[in-house]
């Protein structure tokens, strides 16, 4: 039986957005292996288009690519948010790629990732992609929530992780 | 619709605090570097110099962030935000929050909805 999650501090305010909403559990990718971000994103395209979530891979892959190229989603600590609005989604979703080696992605000199969150989201709903892009970067603050993701055994472990962090911040 | 008027004593939150508002769907504030009482008071006036009643809550400089929010739902999230970052804003040196009423505004952007249908 799943373990409750816990309750929020905050019993009284309503709920907004939560992340979990958007993980699926067939988007979860351990072991990622990659020589840089090339390397990573394309890894992380592939197993995002073998579950047809989106239309087409390949234009998924430039998009994410050309993002990078503006500026390095890599956040610091050991995470980074390639993200892009994609054509053929209903909603958003988030797909989460866990490296325990360490992947070489954003500026030399910045922590290698070990944790990638792949954000994608419908054209039209920029104003919820930019949310989950916050809701994201404030979440992967939460203490010790990195090396969990990072140490993660299973699909099931990553999401599990991600929904008590998820539950417990307003 | 309400003012929030939050004084955020350490400054080093302050993106976290503006990324939670994202979150909430709050897309403005503004925020202004201030200076608390206690610290006028310990640090520019001599007769009050190093009494440790006023340094122990006071820090060099804070931040004071005002937002006009138009759903008291989102006022409510972002009060529970700021804490939530901040620390029980009941415990000294952690920052203060208080909302007042607005009647009337001109220039507020729109919030960020969540377009889901």
């Amino acid at each position: 039986m799943d373990a409750p999650a816990p309750r929020s501090r905050f019993p009284n305010v309503r709920q907004q957005m939560r992340l979990r909403e958007y993980l699926r559990p067939e988007l979860v990718i351990l072991g990622l292996k990659g020589r840089g971000a090339r390397d990573a994103i394309h890894a992380m395209v592939e197993q995002i288009g073998s579950q047809g979530v989106v239309p087409d891979p390949g234009a998924l892959e430039s998009a994410l690519l050309a993002r990078e190229a503006v500026h390095t989603t890599a956040m610091g600590s050991g995470v980074a948010v390639p993200h892009a609005t994609i054509e053929g989604l209903d909603r958003p979703v988030v797909a989460v790629a866990v490296s325990p080696e360490g992947v070489a992605f954003g500026p030399v000199g910045l922590d290698p990732v070990h944790v990638f969150f792949v954000l994608l989201s419908p054209p039209e709903q920029t104003g919820l992609h930019i949310k989950l892009l916050a809701r994201i970067a404030r979440l992967v603050r939460h203490p010790g929530l990195v090396t969990q993701l990072r140490d993660a055994s299973s699909a099931r472990a990553v999401l599990e992780t991600l929904e008590t962090v998820d539950a417990g911040h307003v | 619709m309400q003012l929030l008027v939050a004084v955020i004593n350490e400054s080093e939150k302050l993106d976290e605090i503006l990324s939670g508002f994202l979150e909430l769907g709050i897309t403005g504030a503004t925020i202004i570097n201030s200076e608390g009482m206690g610290r006028v008071l310990s640090h520019d006036i001599p007769i009050f110099a190093g009494l440790q009643t006023l340094i122990a809550r006071s820090r060099p400089q804070n931040q004071t962030l005002f937002s006009v929010i138009k759903e008291e739902e989102k006022v409510e999230g972002a009060l529970a935000l700021l804490q939530e970052i901040c620390g029980n804003f009941d415990d000294p040196a952690t920052g203060i929050a208080f909302t007042i009423p607005v009647t009337r505004v001109v220039g507020l952007k729109p919030e960020l909805g969540t377009e889901e249908s």
